[in-house]
């Protein structure tokens, strides 16, 4: 549904001669239905991808195809294919109503004027704002606002929709509800590729992820199965007020590391399997005790490092 | 297909229009200049100057009001976003530019009539048009032709990240240069010509020979130049739209973010 093959743009720097390479060699295959993630840092190629996936910016090298078509040589083509929604207040008129802007979108979007009130009736109804849909955009919540712009992205019908950020700033009630319409969007067949920082959002909404870093693809994987990429961070979770027994523990091979999670409470880091390191503590009476995979986020910052606002 | 997007921005710009009036200003300020200019011309007691500052004044309410919406909607669109989401948008951008320009224009109709309306009430000014066709024709060519500039117009502001610091030198240079109020022979010698060079120029020239001339048979020319120009001021900015559009695809200096 989407792909691209050593896709790579690279920017001219204003301020100096150089150039910035933000996008290299990148080469991604999204199945049709699939929800794909796009995780990254700041400045990692993410937005780059996306607007040349939206028809925005041209690549330098490479190619991408949506729908079989070339982003390049048919972009009317993959601008009828792709439905874009940006996170954010930005993209919307906000001193028209909900109604009008989606009547408007619709034209855009090449429907006619009663297939556009159609839909727009439709989708107001099924995101939750059919009973404001006359009040100024202006008046809306941060979630209300988010939900329109949903909305505008499917005004179309697009097979594909590309999220950039979109629960960026919601409260969590509004975010909540935001993933539940993503995953209707999931069930209704939509080929969907969304970009996001937030690893909650990416596990659970997402058949695969893909980790991106200064423009080169890092790794695809089913975030659920993400752990196989830090297996030496397989983690015991335990229980015991026996400091020597943790001293003791730190010593062995089988052990990068134990640190103190709470009172009472431990964390160990094996070294590859964690079956010694589990024998180990039941053979010596420590029955609480728990395995842990490495979340994403740890994955994610395993790969990315801890950066802080360094891009 | 095309009509529908054409209509659909044209809608969508007089609701915004509606919902915050205070843009199109120029409907206020037209009145006002209005009454100050013909209140000159009265003091004057230049008898003959009285239709050209009708004339003048309308086109001046009809162009102002168009450059400011132009300028004020590019950067609008720019920084809250929608200018991306416009150029990556299946309808080609052109035409939308074009739909919400027929509306800016429809309302800066408005505050030509204004013009002619505080003239006739306020000043007691009789403005029958000798020649009602070459009237009509003038009107009509007029709004083409401000249509077409404001094509141009909000393509080239586009371009740039200051589109309303443009603004203020495309009014009244313009109507002084172009002898839009005042007959071309109150200006300069030297800076006579130039006036022909700009479009508000034959407009006034068109509007005050068919309200007062005598006789209008030259004048063929100058409406077929004023809908020629109108027509390749929409080709124009339609092609120049097009440009930007790929220009902000190579350079990727997209618009937005």
């Amino acid at each position: 549904m989407i792909e691209t093959r050593s896709l790579g743009r690279v920017y001219r720097n204003r301020n100096s001669a150089g150039q910035v390479v933000a996008l290299d060699d990148f080469t991604l295959n999204i199945t049709e239905g699939e929800v794909h993630g796009l995780l990254g840092p700041n400045g990692a190629g993410k937005t780059t991808l996306v607007k040349i996936l939206a028809t925005a910016v041209l690549p330098t090298s490479g190619n991408a195809r949506v729908c079989g078509h070339d982003v390049m040589a048919e972009p009317g083509a993959v601008r009828a294919l792709v439905g874009i929604v940006f996170g954010g207040e930005r993209g919307l008129y906000t001193r028209l109503s909900a109604r009008e802007n989606l009547y408007f979108w619709g034209a855009v979007a090449r429907l006619s004027r009663g297939a556009a009130r159609r839909r727009t009736t439709e989708l107001l109804g099924r995101l939750g704002l059919a009973d404001r849909a006359d009040d100024p955009v202006e008046r809306y919540s941060r979630g209300m606002k988010q939900r329109l712009h949903l909305a505008r992205g499917l005004i179309g019908d697009p097979p594909v929709l590309v999220l950039d950020e979109p629960t960026v700033g919601m409260d969590p009630v509004a975010t909540r509800d935001f993933r539940a319409l993503v995953a209707d969007l999931r069930g209704a067949g939509k080929t969907i590729l969304l970009t996001t920082h937030d690893m909650a959002e990416a596990e659970q909404l997402c058949d695969r992820v893909s980790l991106i870093d200064k423009g080169t693809l890092r790794f695809t994987e089913d975030p659920r199965r993400i752990g196989v990429f830090l297996d030496r961070h397989d983690a015991v979770e335990f229980e015991t007020d026996d400091e020597q027994l943790v001293t003791a523990l730190s010593g062995h091979d089988f052990v990068v590391a134990v640190e103190q999670t709470a009172p009472g409470r431990w964390r160990a880091t094996g070294r590859g399997a964690v079956d010694p390191l589990l024998r180990w503590l039941v053979d010596r009476g420590v029955t609480r005790l728990r395995t842990e995979r490495p979340t994403l986020e740890q994955v994610y910052l395993h790969f990315v490092g801890d950066r802080g606002l360094r891009l | 297909m095309n009509l529908e997007v054409l209509s659909a921005a044209t809608r969508m710009q007089f609701s915004m229009v509606v919902r915050r009036p205070s843009e199109a200003v120029a409907l206020v300020t037209t009145p006002l200049l209005s009454t100050v200019v013909l209140s000159i011309v009265d003091r004057s007691r230049h008898e003959e100057l009285v239709v050209p500052a009708v004339v003048g004044t309308s086109l001046m309410g009809l162009w102002t009001l168009v450059v400011t919406q132009v300028g004020g909607l590019v950067d609008a669109d720019r920084w809250m976003g929608r200018l991306e989401l416009l150029v990556i948008a299946p309808a080609p951008l052109p035409l939308v530019v074009i739909g919400r320009l027929v509306a800016i224009v429809s309302v800066g109709a408005v505050a030509f009539a204004e013009a002619v309306v505080v003239a006739v009430v306020g000043f007691g000014v009789e403005f029958t048009p000798r020649h009602p066709v070459l009237f009509a024709s003038a009107t009509l060519a007029t709004l083409v032709a401000v249509t077409g500039a404001g094509a141009v117009l909000s393509a080239l502001f586009v371009l740039s990240r200051a589109a309303s610091q443009f603004q203020a030198a495309l009014t009244f240079p313009l109507y002084v240069l172009g002898a839009v109020v005042f007959p071309v022979d109150v200006l300069p010698e030297w800076a006579r010509p130039l006036a022909d060079l700009v479009f508000l120029h034959w407009s006034a020239v068109l509007l005050r020979d068919a309200v007062a001339a005598p006789e209008v048979g030259g004048n063929a020319a100058l409406l077929l130049a004023l809908f020629a120009f109108g027509a390749a001021g929409l080709a124009a900015g339609a092609l120049i739209t097009r440009s930007v559009e790929h220009r902000i695809r190579a350079e990727g200096t997209a618009v937005m973010a």
